[in-house]
């Protein structure tokens, strides 16, 4: 009964139904609504805009040709989510066999789109955030997101930054909802750590 | 509670997910531990900082690339999903059967190996024929000529004719002379040999050399068909046949030579069959077949076979064809006996 009456709640339910049967143009809506997202998703998973491109591509590719395996058992929203998820996380690995680096310790600079940040030391100036450009600021924190590991990585991103309920978090990360509850602590403490490091006190 | 039991649940705590009781017991130790306090603001911000990270938006080109990618996904779907589809599938592949192509391939080459395989051998056998028809042909004609010009006797076939004509006329009409002379050529290939001791019987190629022995009959009527207009081919067989005619009069005569050949006739309306059914008889009786000449409208067989069991050959050839018998006069010989057998088709004669 529940279920059902998720389907029947799931907006993208018609035109789902629709690219079943075969509608292209139906699926061209599904992608222009959940595109901003996905690749949101995956830039943070990822912490490159171009790899986040070819990644959102490559979800709405399989989610298209995998189209009559979806149940409707969870909303469309989320099973798209999941495999953005996925192909994240697979091209991260990709890219970490590629160019290994070693594992990240706190202490060390951390790497951005722009490249290393040197650790900054403590400062007690009480105005930091306002010295620091909006932007900057936000490629540090990307920084620090990027600096985590996968597992807490998803986690933070899939709650704090695009809000999803833990329910759906474990749904789509397929793990018990206590597990993403300490998991989300853990990434917090983590992010708490870097961002004091990368900005300064809190 | 400890601070570190308190700071785990911090992150639940902000978010209120915790029980009551729980958020009290924190509360309540929040109030007295500075450090605690300190984590929990700490914590806020942190999550207000990543929650205030701006979306990026998406490229213009993002979803028409993502399109373009699944149309063309689509078509080769349905490449593969829906090949009956179109007049082109629907001609070709009519019963809905995938076989792979190189099955055809094979069978198409397996067809054409066939067909050139059926092409080439009739040729071959068209080729062999007419040197054995011609030959045929020109020995007819010889024959003829020899018969016309038998009185002037200044032609070499007559030589050959006369010797045959005499033997025939002892037991043949005039009119079967033609024939004997036909059917005896071949026969009389064989007998040949036991004529010429010094040489060893079973070799059939020595026939050739063979004539120059006997008489000089032989001789001459070697020279003579190389003169005529025959073909060196013709030639030597003429020499082969002719030979062998010279010791059938020589012992005609009476020579001492042992006989032991015996030429038959027989004539029969299916040449192929019959000659098959000969070569069961002489399998039957424990015979031994030497060699075989094929030619348009006869066959030579030549055997060799006990001569106790030649009255049992006789019987069975009678019962295959009619059997002119040309020499019989040595039953009462013992050991193996040459025997040349001669089919002529009866349909041809004239």
């Amino acid at each position: 009964m529940k279920e059902e009456k998720k389907i029947i709640t799931d907006e993208d339910y018609k035109f789902v139904s629709l690219c079943k049967k075969g509608d292209v143009d139906a699926f061209e809506v599904l992608v222009k609504k959940h595109q901003k997202k996905m690749l949101n998703i995956a830039y943070r998973m990822i912490g490159s805009y171009e790899e986040a491109c070819e990644i959102v591509q490559d979800s709405f590719v399989s989610a298209y040709k995998a189209i009559r395996d979806f149940e409707g058992k969870a909303k469309f929203s989320t099973w798209l989510y999941t495999i953005v998820m996925n192909l994240s996380k697979n091209r991260l690995k990709q890219l970490k066999t590629q160019l290994y680096h070693e594992q990240v310790s706190i202490d060390d600079p951390v790497l951005t789109d722009d490249g290393n940040i040197k650790a900054e030391s403590v400062s007690n100036e009480p105005s930091i955030l306002e010295q620091l450009e909006k932007k900057e600021f936000q490629q540090k924190v990307q920084g620090c997101i990027n600096s985590l590991d996968d597992e807490f990585k998803d986690v933070l991103i899939l709650r704090d930054i695009q809000g999803f309920s833990y329910d759906e978090i474990s749904k789509m990360l397929k793990i018990a909802e206590g597990t993403v509850k300490s998991r989300l602590f853990r990434s917090r403490e983590a992010l708490k750590i870097c961002l004091k490091k990368v900005i300064g006190d809190l | 509670m400890e601070c570190s039991n308190i700071q785990e649940k911090l992150s639940a705590y902000i978010e209120n997910i915790i029980s009551y009781e729980e958020k009290l017991l924190i509360e309540e130790h929040l109030k007295s531990c500075r450090k605690c306090s300190k984590s929990l603001s700490e914590l806020r911000k942190t999550v207000k900082y990543v929650q205030s990270l701006e979306e990026i938006e998406p490229p213009q080109w993002l979803t028409q690339k993502i399109m373009a990618r699944i149309r063309s996904e689509v078509v080769a779907t349905r490449f593969r999903a829906e090949p009956k589809k179109g007049v082109f599938q629907k001609l070709f592949y009519p019963l809905h059967i995938k076989l792979p192509i190189e099955a055809f391939a094979a069978i198409a080459i397996v067809i054409t190996a066939v067909y050139i395989f059926k092409t080439i051998q009739p040729e071959m056998k068209v080729v062999q024929a007419p040197t054995g028809s011609e030959n045929v042909i020109a020995k007819d004609e010889v024959r003829k000529q020899s018969q016309q010009l038998r009185a002037g006797a200044t032609i070499p076939k007559d030589e050959i004719a006369s010797p045959l004509a005499r033997n025939d006329r002892k037991g043949a009409s005039s009119e079967e002379k033609v024939y004997a002379f036909k059917e005896s050529k071949p026969i009389l290939v064989k007998p040949a040999e036991p004529e010429m001791p010094a040489k060893k019987p079973e070799n059939i190629e020595k026939y050739t050399e063979a004539p120059k022995a006997p008489a000089p009959v032989v001789k001459q009527e070697k020279i003579m068909p190389s003169a005529g207009a025959i073909a060196k081919d013709e030639s030597k067989r003429e020499a082969i046949s002719a030979a062998p005619k010279p010791k059938e009069l020589v012992e005609e005569k009476g020579s001492a030579a042992r006989r032991d050949s015996i030429s038959l006739t027989l004539k029969v309306k299916d040449l192929e069959t019959v000659s098959e059914e000969i070569e069961k008889v002489f399998i039957q009786l424990g015979g031994k077949k030497i060699k075989t000449e094929s030619f348009d409208n006869k066959k030579v067989i030549i055997i060799e076979l006990s001569s106790k069991k030649l009255k049992e050959l006789f019987e069975k050839l009678k019962l295959i064809g009619e059997v002119k018998e040309e020499r019989v006069a040595l039953e009462e010989q013992e050991g193996d006996i040459r025997i040349g057998i001669e089919i002529v088709g009866i349909s041809d004669k004239k």
